[in-house]
């Protein structure tokens, strides 16, 4: 079984992890195109070479990122999210913009 | 005088019917199990402290709070510590504490009042009493033992006091925290409070080869 | 009771001649001692024949000695394919040979061996190809002729279990490479485990003989063993077979009932080779054994292998086994060597000065049996003309036994599942291994050295690489040379008449493998899968090597560019109890589930927790069902629903990530109130639903389904790990157990056990949230109409879930009070309309067609999932989930029967019940848009009826909400 090296647990057996996904970039889910969001739900290059992946060590409830060698299956680095993700996302309203969201359950 | 027994309080252990040849003792509103009757020590001994007080905070505020209330807390993630008086403080990951009564400690500490101090913007309870099951796993072949359930290397010289690891037990996740009492090494394990009965019944096989079995909090409070 | 008579120790390294053993083979009694393996026992008794071959019966005795072979397959009581040279007599244990039809000696299936022209290469292969149905005629029959062994079917499972090791360095095999790399890694500071097959160390050390007077490997081995139980280190374990190698080496070891998972930080592999021998007509047959079996004999078991041998050798070491033979009382007829040259002349001097008799440059032609095969009784000799060819003129010696050795054959099995490559040298005829990942080293005599110095030197030379990867130490390797070719280029004389094996397990001859590449399977893979050769169960531990010379040979390639087949785990055949031995199966108890049972609840799985299905024996289901519904709408009813899901958002942005996450909108859900949450994924799916309680300004509790919780969590702290949101996500399914007081009754039970909770309709309406205490237990009550009555839900920590159980039963007594489980459940909330989430919803589900627009928000910037959910709704909607109603006297649907529009499958029923609140069938099911309006009908095909449904408004009971809001 491989090992996968968390950046917060350290070395661990694969099965304690579970695949989160390529990490990829959200287009602005209100003023892209159909084509584009449908790229990013759906269509992945799937090709031999570095991919950057998310990582969930399954017993701390920890997400990371690693970079793996689809090739290979080699991972080259294992890291905290915080060092891509450094400040807060923010999604811009809809063009044609929002009215009072309210609806009493 | 009344015998203390599970039933006759609200607040009971996950497992507590595992315990029928127990003494208890009233401890934090439930029966804490002291020795198992008609019983010499043996060798590797697993104690339910699933009732005894604990609490967990977590949040960017949460270790600055713990030093401002004088409580020492653990510099690095995944370890703890135990302080003179009895209360153990685990670090798990960057920001989550849980702060706990070892058997004992709790007429020394009233850890209600504490959990009540270490509140405020950025510090978010964490519920471990009722989540988490605490097993205590003490004596000899701990290592070995766990190495039947366990896929993380916990003998010594990779696992030492004061180190704890947050990795998967019998295929349930769970946390293993080596400290010692008594002179005894303890692993303090904590998982699931819903398959706490099939851990129990897990550990105990896997202790069976090297003559362990159920026991009380006496069990890690006398010295061999 | 059959005589026995053994060599003089120090012969017998394995046997301990104090303590006798009897056991029976056969239903013949036999002595041997503690130590014996079944075969060396039965060896000492002259008892030869152990089995009869898979194809034509042959006779079988060992041929290795070392369990490398199917020869000695035998059963073992109830137990199969039991390798006679490798398990261990023990007292009164009772062995049969295999594959015979009457008995071992006079099996009336040995006439297969005439017919072998009628099942040629790829028998089983071409014939039952084809035509369809030509399997039912042969079945039977080969069932019959081709199996090995009985089950015992009255088996009891026994005891097996697992366990994890860990070390620095782990050493595969105890040899002379293996020792010196186990204690120069030791010695170098690293902690070592040294894996070791056979019982006791020393590899080749035990039985080989490396020099002319023959105590250099006894000595050595001594001195190496002493060092390495001496230090420590070095943990040993032998009897103990690692069975694969997996990535970051992960090793698999087998010992005993336990099946071990290494994991090494460096792994020596150090697995030595195998003897190989030479192809020619009846090498088969028993008294012709390799070189080394007989030296194991000899050596391990102080058996006499014979009384008069004929040693065949493509090396020098066929003239040190004569010599051993020599020395233990056994005459050798001749040496008979491949090679046209001479050995080493001390080599040679000294088996002549014995009077052995050296025939150069020829090889054993043919291998004379005594009647039925039965035993070898002489060779017929010819020289070696050319490559594979033989002179026309013949010489005959007689004799009882034939020692052969045309070679080695690394073990090369764990180091190619490691990622090594096999390439042939042709000067040394032999494989060599290369391109060993990280961590990985080789050593001895799999790294194609022969000498004892060069071995020893190489095995501290992986241990040098080892601890260079370690860190301890730096200290170069030795430059390590060996001039040793012990490999004969081409020790394989086909025979017109055949019986020349290539493969003893599948006994495939020389000429069925030339006849596979004739028939166009160039590839050695395909000629593994048409002929099978190296598919049994020495897995090509002898057939790999001729098979690739005679694939190169007849396709016109380099044995390189043929290669061997793939060896794949497991390395030794290993028991299915080993795999299945304690298996860790977690079930999660909610704190009532004590009670449940006392309660006689049926107890059914949902995801790896125990629900109470209904209350009652499984044979009267529906009966219980309907009564507790009936209940619950009537009275009162209390259903454990500890296993929801349970999740805590907190901090400033709590509500923020709410509404990022669900659906519906939740800045502005006022505090005190509960909230329906659906939750899409990003392709705009339903994946989950629940109720979101805002406890506060910034602290959101939020139930999931009891499977998808997991899921749910994952996502949320996936997305906040970008978002960055100042919110603290929780998961707290465990943290609380909790009940679901339903029915008319619910508020009187409650209000007995309340007293600082106004439970009043205007103070603590219908979907209001509030805190308080139930009989002193802290409690979050709910009030929520899953079932459609009046009802609270009672969260409460984990601790006290039984006391409220017991408490709620209690106050409940005079209100008759009866607890549900969650298929009566599932019947209300139908009767409800109200859908389960993976139940009702496929893996195409959007909101539109669940009615669930009602529950999206299409105002707010964004959730997950918003803009697909968009894209499909934007979509011509075709399907609908819809409910549906029958008399109570039709034929009731099932979940999964087919919706028909047309010919068309337009959808699937999802859910359907008997419902005695609306007396009749009621369900949901996906139609066709067409038919999704109350009034229109659907076509259900129940068990190839059709069946006309109505489809109705939802909900089925009390439209108007009413009872829920009381």
């Amino acid at each position: 079984m491989k090992i996968i090296n968390c950046p917060l647990n350290g070395p661990r057996n694969s099965s304690e992890f579970v695949h989160g996904g390529e990490l990829r970039e959200m287009p602005d889910p209100n003023n892209c195109t159909d084509r584009e969001w449908a790229d990013y739900v759906f269509y992945s290059d799937n090709q031999i070479g570095v991919i950057t992946e998310w990582w969930l060590h399954a017993p701390s409830g920890y997400w990371f990122i690693a970079e793996r060698h689809t090739g290979s299956d080699e991972i080259l680095r294992t890291y905290d999210p915080s060092e891509i993700f450094t400040k807060r996302v923010e999604f811009s309203a809809k063009a044609e913009s929002s009215q009072s969201e309210e609806i009493t359950a | 005088m009344t015998v203390i027994k599970p039933e006759l309080f609200h607040s009971r252990s996950f497992i507590y019917r595992k315990h029928r040849q127990a003494e208890f003792a009233e401890v934090n509103g439930a029966a804490q199990t002291l020795s198992y009757a008609g019983q010499d020590d043996p060798l590797t001994g697993l104690i339910d402290l699933s009732v005894l007080p604990r609490f967990g905070l977590r949040g960017p505020q949460a270790g600055e709070a713990l030093i401002a209330a004088g409580l020492l807390h653990p510099q690095q993630p995944n370890s703890l510590t135990v302080s003179d008086d009895g209360v153990m403080i685990l670090r798990l990951g960057r920001t989550e504490y849980w702060v706990l009564a070892l058997p004992n400690a709790a007429a020394e500490r009233d850890l209600d009042a504490l959990q009540q101090q270490l509140s405020g913007p950025g510090i978010y309870p964490v519920y471990c009493h009722d989540s988490y099951t605490w097993l205590a796993l003490a004596g000899e072949n701990l290592a070995d033992i766990m190495a039947k359930v366990c896929a993380v290397d916990l003998r010594e010289d990779s696992f030492a006091p004061g180190d704890l690891v947050m990795t998967s037990l019998a295929r349930v996740g769970g946390i293993i925290c080596h400290h010692q009492m008594a002179g005894k090494p303890v692993f303090s394990i904590f998982s699931d409070s819903a398959s706490a009965g099939y851990l129990w019944d897990a550990l105990l096989d896997a202790m069976a080869e090297f003559e362990g079995a159920p026991a009380g909090q006496n069990f890690l409070l006398s010295s061999q | 009771m059959s005589s026995e008579k053994r060599l003089k120790a120090p012969m017998g390294l394995l046997i301990d001649r104090e303590k006798p053993l009897s056991f029976s083979f056969e239903g013949k009694q036999y002595r041997g001692f503690a130590g014996d393996s079944i075969a060396s026992a039965l060896l000492a008794n002259q008892q030869w024949l152990m089995s009869r071959s898979f194809k034509y019966h042959r006779p079988r005795a060992p041929l290795t000695m070392a369990g490398q072979d199917a020869n000695t397959l035998v059963q073992l009581g109830g137990e199969p394919n039991v390798l006679a040279d490798r398990e261990m007599i023990r007292e009164g244990i009772t062995a049969e040979g295999q594959n015979y039809n009457g008995t071992l000696e006079g099996d009336k299936d040995a006439y297969l061996g005439h017919f072998g022209r009628f099942m040629p290469v790829g028998f089983y292969y071409r014939s039952f190809f084809k035509p369809m149905g030509v399997w039912d005629k042969w079945e039977s029959f080969i069932r019959d002729k081709a199996g090995l062994g009985k089950l015992d079917l009255s088996f009891k499972p026994e005891y097996y279990d697992k366990k994890y090791l860990f070390t620095d360095v782990v050493v595969i095999g105890s040899g002379p490479a293996g020792l010196s790399a186990a204690l120069k890694a030791a010695d170098g500071g690293a902690n070592v485990l040294l894996v070791e097959e056979m019982p006791l160390l020393g590899g080749a050390l035990t039985y080989n003989r490396f020099d002319i007077e023959g105590h250099k490997a006894d000595t050595l081995r001594r001195e190496l063993i002493d060092k390495v139980n001496a230090h420590n280190n070095i943990e040993v374990m032998t009897d103990t077979v690692c069975n694969a190698w997996f990535t970051d080496n992960y090793l698999p070891l087998i010992k005993g009932k336990r099946f071990y998972k290494l994991r090494a930080k460096e792994c020596i592999v150090a697995s030595g080779a195998y003897e190989q021998h030479v192809v020619f007509r009846n090498n088969d047959l028993p008294g012709i054994m390799l070189c080394s079996a007989v030296t194991r004999l000899m050596k391990l078991y102080a058996v006499k292998p014979g009384s008069k041998a004929v040693v065949l050798t493509g090396n020098d070491d066929g003239y040190l086994t004569a010599l051993e033979l020599l020395e233990n009382g056994v005459e050798v007829a001749a040496i008979v060597d491949l090679r046209a040259e001479h050995p080493w002349p001390e080599l040679l001097g000294s088996v002549q000065q014995k009077g052995i008799q050296v025939i150069q440059g020829s090889t054993v032609y043919e291998a004379l049996p005594t009647k039925g095969n039965k035993h070898i009784r002489g060779v017929e000799i010819r020289t070696i003309v050319a490559e594979g060819q033989v002179s026309e003129s013949a010489t005959t010696l007689e004799c009882d036994l034939l020692c052969m050795t045309a070679g080695y054959m690394p073990a090369y099995q764990l180091l190619c599942q490691a990622g090594a490559q096999l390439s042939y040298d042709d000067d040394a005829a032999e494989f060599t291994l290369s391109g060993l990942p990280q961590g990985v080293h080789i050593a001895g005599s799999v790294n194609g050295l022969h000498t004892l110095d060069a071995v020893l030197a190489d095995g501290a030379n992986a241990a040098i690489r080892a601890l260079h990867n370690l860190k301890l130490s730096e200290e170069a390797e030795q430059p390590v040379s060996c001039q040793a070719k012990p490999n004969y280029s081409w020790p394989i004389f086909s025979h017109p008449k055949g019986k020349d094996f290539v493969d003893y397990d599948e006994d495939l001859q020389a000429k069925d493998i030339v006849n596979a590449t004739r028939l166009g399977y160039r590839d050695v893979q395909l000629v593994k899968r048409f002929s099978t050769v190296g598919m049994g169960p020495s897995q090509g531990r002898h057939s790999a090597l001729p098979t690739a010379r005679l694939v190169a040979k007849s396709t016109d390639r380099t044995v390189t560019q043929t290669g061997v087949t793939t060896a794949r785990p497991p390395f030794a055949p290993e028991k299915l109890a080993h795999v299945a031995g304690r298996i860790f199966d977690p079930r999660r108890h909610t704190p009532m589930h004590h009670r449940h049972l006392e309660l006689g609840a049926k107890m059914i799985p949902a995801g790896n927790w125990r629900r109470p299905a209904y209350y009652g024996d499984a044979a009267q289901r529906d009966r219980w069902i309907r009564e507790e519904a009936e209940h619950v709408r009537a009275k009162v009813g209390l259903i454990d629903v500890s296993t929801l899901g349970g999740i805590e958002i907190r901090g400033a942005d709590a509500a923020e990530f709410m509404n990022r996450i669900y659906t519906f909108a939740f800045l502005k859900q006022p505090v005190g109130k509960t909230r329906y949450a659906v939750l899409t994924n990003e392709h705009g799916v339903v994946i989950d639903d629940g109720v979101a309680c805002r406890i506060s300004e910034d602290h959101f509790y939020v139930t999931a389904t009891t499977s998808g919780v997991e899921r749910v969590y994952r996502d949320m702290t996936k997305w906040n790990a970008q978002w960055r949101l100042d919110v603290d996500i929780l998961h707290v399914t465990s943290a609380f157990a909790a009940v679901n007081l339903a029915g008319p009754d619910a508020r009187k039970v409650l209000q007995q056990l309340v007293d600082d909770v106004d439970l009043s309709t205007e103070a603590f309406p219908y979907l209001a949230y509030r805190e308080g205490h139930v009989a002193g237990i802290p409690a979050r009550l709910l009030r929520v109409g899953f079932v459609g009555e009046l009802g609270y839900e009672i969260h409460v920590p984990t601790r006290y879930g039984e006391a409220l159980w017991d408490a709620l039963m209690d106050a409940g007594k005079t209100f008759d009070i009866r607890p549900f489980g969650v298929e009566t459940q599932r019947l209300l909330r139908l009767e409800k309309g109200h859908l389960i989430v993976s139940q009702d919803t496929d893996g195409m589900s959007h909101p539109g067609e669940l009615d669930l627009t009602w529950a999206v928000n299409r105002k707010k910037p964004f959730f997950v999932g918003c803009r697909s959910v968009d894209i499909v709704m934007a979509q011509p909607q075709t399907r609908k989930l819809v409910g549906f109603k029958l008399p109570l006297n039709s034929t009731k649907p099932e979940e999964g029967h087919l919706v028909l529009k047309g010919d068309k499958i337009a959808g699937n029923v999802t859910s359907c019940e008997y419902s005695s609140a609306s007396q009749a069938i009621i369900g949901l099911a996906f139609a066709d848009i067409a038919d999704s309006e109350p009034g229109s009908s659907i076509s259900i095909r129940v068990e190839g009826e059709e069946i006309l449904a109505d489809v109705v408004k939802l909900p089925f009971y009390d439209p108007d909400n009413l009872r829920q809001e009381m």
